[in-house]
């Protein structure tokens, strides 16, 4: 048993070091599109959490529409926009989108909703204009919580981009389908190895920035 | 001048039966502390917080310095008014330095002022220099406290609202920092207008005491003549007027003590520092073999107290 593996794991390395360039640029394009979809996300869900921390019809129509969108695989998301866009990487960056918003947005309102009133109305008294508020006090106390919601979009996105390979968009995914097509173990690892590597990097990259980022607490 | 002035003013919040503060008229004179006291519901946070305008009154007009504070731009007003709030508020994410500092930088103080004011400030609130780089979270309620009161008074503002500043206080510390408060006060000369439900902490903090009761204004007066005339029963419940001891904590030392008679043997008298109120000095008369107190100014004796003085109050005559 053990020995197989090993001996599957040789053929994965001799397999990566015959293709090291393909290797390297279908990492490259996993990476680029995982980016993308969560860059995308941050810039779309961040503005809308504020919002819907602040007004109860945001709150009510946004978080149940992306709690609804949460609860469709996104393989399923994949293949229903294929007739629309394609077989394109804008069709996969549009499924990971939707898988990479709903913690965003979530944590986005939790953080702006649990400010303590106590602080805001301190810096209300003292004289800070709304954008200064924002600024100085709000967004800099929001922000260990909004990046839990990226930790956990990047997390879910990194591993799910390998479904790009579906549509002909390239990154690790290609190496999962054609071992998944010769049913060969030895390809297939090229794939997914490298993507649980990247995911607990980018998850341990992103628990440091949060840590530095944490007001300090006793 | 920097008094404040409240002119027939009413706030009505929306459905409420009624009015949380009801034609109130008063005015706090410049440099004294002003207490707002009442039960909770009394309408004295909603008064208080109309001055910096974080509430709206419905009807009537306040003045600062005789200024309408609603021809003054919100955030301006509020930068040059101290504001002290029970919870304290430090922002967590910001060192004690820049906490204090918030205000003077909102008016654009240059770098190196701001620097000395800080130092300036730690060191009149009694904390050490090298808080200065600490969080919120790594000081202690009552130091919190103390850096609150540092951080409104920072751009050096004339008047200070305080609500409930040392509510959420142990006793001990809460004792202390009002002390400290009195003792700046006399440094400083700010206008204070302060809130409280606490009778005691009314009673030794106010120049005048304003006991507010559903939104209106019972009665205003120093916290002696109030002791001794209280306008209503509602008032003489509320500051337990019949408690003389709590009356002898009002009075100090040094405001009924007769000069020393030669023939008195000084060596075994219980000795008290000027400043002491009658209620330690009555403590001390209890204990065996006391029936005189000396007061000391700077370890000399300079007077003495004997239960004759205590009787004698100026409030308990009434």
């Amino acid at each position: 048993m053990v020995e197989a593996l090993i001996q599957t794991l040789t053929q994965s390395y001799l397999y990566y070091l015959n293709r090291q360039s393909e290797f390297w640029g279908a990492v490259v394009d996993h990476l680029i599109l995982a980016g993308i979809a969560i860059g995308i996300a941050v810039l779309v869900c961040v503005p809308l959490g504020i919002w819907t921390a602040r007004s109860r019809f945001a709150s009510l129509t946004l978080m149940n529409l992306v709690n609804g969108l949460r609860v469709i695989p996104s393989l399923a998301v994949l293949f229903l926009i294929i007739p629309y866009l394609g077989l394109t990487s804008t069709s996969a960056i549009v499924a990971l989108t939707i898988l990479a918003m709903p913690p965003v947005l979530i944590n986005t309102d939790a953080a702006f909703r649990t400010l303590e009133p106590a602080i805001l109305e301190a810096a209300r008294g003292m004289g800070m204009s709304a954008f200064q508020r924002m600024i100085r006090v709000e967004f800099p106390l929001a922000v260990p919580v909004i990046l839990t919601g990226i930790r956990i979009s990047a997390v879910d996105v990194i591993a799910s981009a390998t479904l790009a390979a579906f549509v002909g968009s390239g990154g690790l995914g290609i190496y999962i389908t054609r071992g998944f097509a010769l049913y060969d173990y030895s390809i297939l690892f090229v794939g997914a190895i490298p993507v649980a590597l990247i995911t607990l990097a980018v998850e341990g990259l992103l628990s440091l920035l949060q840590k530095t980022l944490q007001p300090l607490k006793i | 001048m920097s008094t404040i002035q409240f002119v027939n003013v009413s706030k009505q919040y929306p459905g409420a039966s009624a009015p949380a503060v009801d034609n109130i008229t008063l005015q706090v004179p410049e440099g004294s502390i002003a207490v707002l006291l009442g039960p909770s519901g009394c309408g004295k946070t909603t008064l208080l917080k109309m001055v910096n305008r974080l509430h709206q009154p419905t009807s009537g007009q306040i003045f600062l310095d005789g200024v309408d504070i609603q021809s003054i731009p919100v955030n301006q007003l509020r930068r040059n008014i101290g504001y002290v709030i029970q919870q304290v508020g430090l922002f967590p994410h910001l060192t004690i330095a820049k906490n204090i500092a918030v205000v003077p930088e909102l008016l654009g103080w240059d770098r190196q002022r701001i620097r000395n004011r800080v130092d300036e400030l730690l060191d009149l609130v009694h904390l050490p220099l090298d808080f200065r780089n600490r969080y919120p979270a790594q000081l202690s309620g009552g130091q919190q406290q103390r850096v609150g009161l540092a951080r409104a008074l920072a751009a050096d503002p004339k008047v200070m609202l305080m609500d409930e500043p040392f509510g959420a206080i142990d006793a001990i510390t809460r004792e202390s920092l009002q002390d400290q408060l009195l003792e700046l006060q006399r440094r400083l000369r700010k206008t204070i207008l302060f809130v409280t439900h606490d009778v005691e902490e009314a009673l030794k903090l106010a120049d005048e005491i304003i006991v507010l009761d559903k939104g209106r204004l019972v009665q205003k007066d120093t916290p002696c003549n109030l002791l001794a005339n209280p306008a209503s029963d509602f008032v003489r419940q509320l500051l337990n007027t019949d408690d003389r001891i709590r009356q002898l904590s009002l009075v100090r030392v040094e405001m009924v003590m007769k000069p020393l008679h030669p023939a008195i043997q000084l060596s075994p008298l219980p000795q008290v520092p000027v400043g002491t109120d009658l209620k330690r000095v009555l403590s001390l008369m209890l204990s065996p073999a006391a029936d005189t107190v000396l007061v000391t100014h700077e370890g000399k004796p300079i007077g003495c107290i004997t239960f004759e003085e205590l009787r004698k109050v100026g409030c308990l005559s009434n």
